[in-house]
């Protein structure tokens, strides 16, 4: 702080605005790394087609676990 | 695009048995509504109203429309059989708390492949947010629209209109020339005879089981194949959608669905990508409520096959499903306070899941199962 009060008016909005294009700049980078790491998964959609189907055998798995979890808290 | 450039977009030559197998499906489909018609007037001898005066209470509609649908796993499904009932005489008034029944039903599909992803808290609480969600929505929806149509009959006057308007304006199979019952008449023929195999009034229950498991099984079929047919179109319009809006979401939602026939099916595509954290909540919302809107065009299909005077009533019921998911979408989601509800009762409701099973799974059975029979029982005995 003690830096930042020698500076002069024009010297902060400076850095301000360098700081602004900075967050501009990784809020930018964030957005595109997101949005390829999506087209990625939308080329694979066969794959997550395949995941998208009622496995039974997952879902009594989990009935499984929910039961577990009842046993274990009247405990 | 870079990314759709490397999409084999154009038809393949060698994929035209596959195309002619689903027309042959969709002929199968519309064959089979037809059927159910013929059938269910027959059996229940034109007095469909006073058998079904037990489903006069619309909250015994809607959940005869949630459970038939939970069980049988496909919405197309039961909304074709409702148009078939209904060309079979089934008043619409009856009908429509079915059809929004099925909405609400169909959503437990999701929720099932959501649980698949339990072995990862993080992944789990992403996956079933992103399924729940769905459920939310419609059963605000349901919340909202109910209430409405007992009050007013809001989506069956409009859908009445609607109807009289294009009945009144094109051929759309319901004039004199009757041209899909001509087309269909030799498959409803053929299965008629299977099913006159059969004494007295099991021969016409017959032709309402056969032409429940022959739409079934064509509705399944035609999921089967049009996702390997149209894999690369639907790849194409989620690439587009990527970094849009949520309107281009709820266009994208509603094009897929059209494409794959199957709302489960988009729906469900959704929950290993925002259980995988690749897609946010706020992304894939949008999209399940254009599935909502895309899966309505298989109960219009099936409309097509109703000919003669219930041929407006199949109409009608049929547009009774387009306009209940238009204008949920428009009003929940055009309303900022509403939009964001089922957002916040999924997030909480992940969130709960993940730290104990036991509310995933009294929701699934709450939600599917025991609600619907408890407000049954609540309204039957009030």
């Amino acid at each position: 702080m003690d830096d930042l009060s020698r500076l002069s008016k024009e010297e902060l909005q400076a850095i301000l605005d360098e700081t602004e294009q900075h967050i501009a700049d990784i809020r930018s980078e964030l957005k595109h790394r997101e949005e390829r790491e999506q087209h990625q998964a939308v080329d694979a959609l066969e794959l997550h087609l395949e995941r998208s189907k009622v496995n039974w055998g997952e879902v009594k798995a989990f009935f499984q676990q929910v039961l577990a979890e009842l046993r274990s808290g009247s405990r | 695009m870079s990314h759709t450039q490397t999409l084999d977009l154009a038809p393949s030559t060698s994929r035209w048995p596959q195309w002619l197998f689903v027309i042959a499906l969709i002929y199968l489909l519309i064959s089979a509504v037809s059927l159910i018609g013929t059938g269910f007037k027959v059996a229940t001898g034109g007095q469909a109203q006073q058998l079904f005066s037990f489903a006069s209470n619309p909250y015994v509609g809607l959940v005869i429309g949630i459970v038939a649908t939970a069980l049988i796993q496909s919405s197309s499904t039961v909304t074709s059989l409702i148009v078939g009932m209904v060309a079979g005489g089934l008043p619409v008034a009856i009908a429509v708390p079915m059809i929004m029944g099925s909405n609400v039903g169909t959503t437990l599909t999701n929720t099932l492949v959501s649980l698949g992803h339990v072995r990862s808290k993080d992944e789990f609480r992403r996956a079933f947010s992103a399924a729940t969600v769905h459920d939310f929505f419609n059963l605000l929806a349901v919340l909202i629209f109910l209430p409405l149509e007992i009050a007013f009959g809001l989506l069956e006057r409009s859908a009445e209109a609607l109807a009289s308007l294009l009945v009144g304006s094109s051929n759309y199979s319901m004039s004199g020339l009757n041209f899909m019952k001509t087309l269909t008449q030799p498959a409803v023929t053929m299965l008629e005879g299977v099913a006159n195999l059969l004494p007295g009034i099991f021969a016409s229950i017959a032709m309402v089981v056969i032409g429940l498991v022959v739409i079934f099984l064509a509705i399944t079929q035609i999921g089967r194949l049009l996702k390997v047919l149209m894999i690369g179109r639907a790849k194409a319009i989620l690439h587009s959608a990527i970094g849009r809006g949520p309107l281009t979401g709820i266009a994208s939602g509603t094009l897929v669905t059209v494409l794959v026939q199957s709302s489960s099916t988009t729906t469900s595509l959704m929950v290993p990508l925002a259980g995988a954290g690749t897609f946010s909540l706020k992304q894939i919302y949008p999209f399940m409520l254009g599935a909502n809107i895309g899966t309505t065009v298989t109960a219009l299909l099936a409309a097509t096959a109703v000919s003669g005077a219930v041929a407006v009533h199949a109409l009608e019921i049929a547009l009774v499903h387009v306009l209940f998911n238009v204008f949920s979408v428009a009003l929940i989601f055009g309303v900022p306070f509403l939009r964001n509800m089922p957002l916040y009762g999924a997030e909480w409701l992940g969130a709960l899941a993940a730290e104990r099973k036991i509310y995933a799974a009294a929701w699934v059975l709450g939600v599917f199962f025991v609600l619907p029979l408890a407000l049954i029982a609540i309204t039957s005995f009030v």
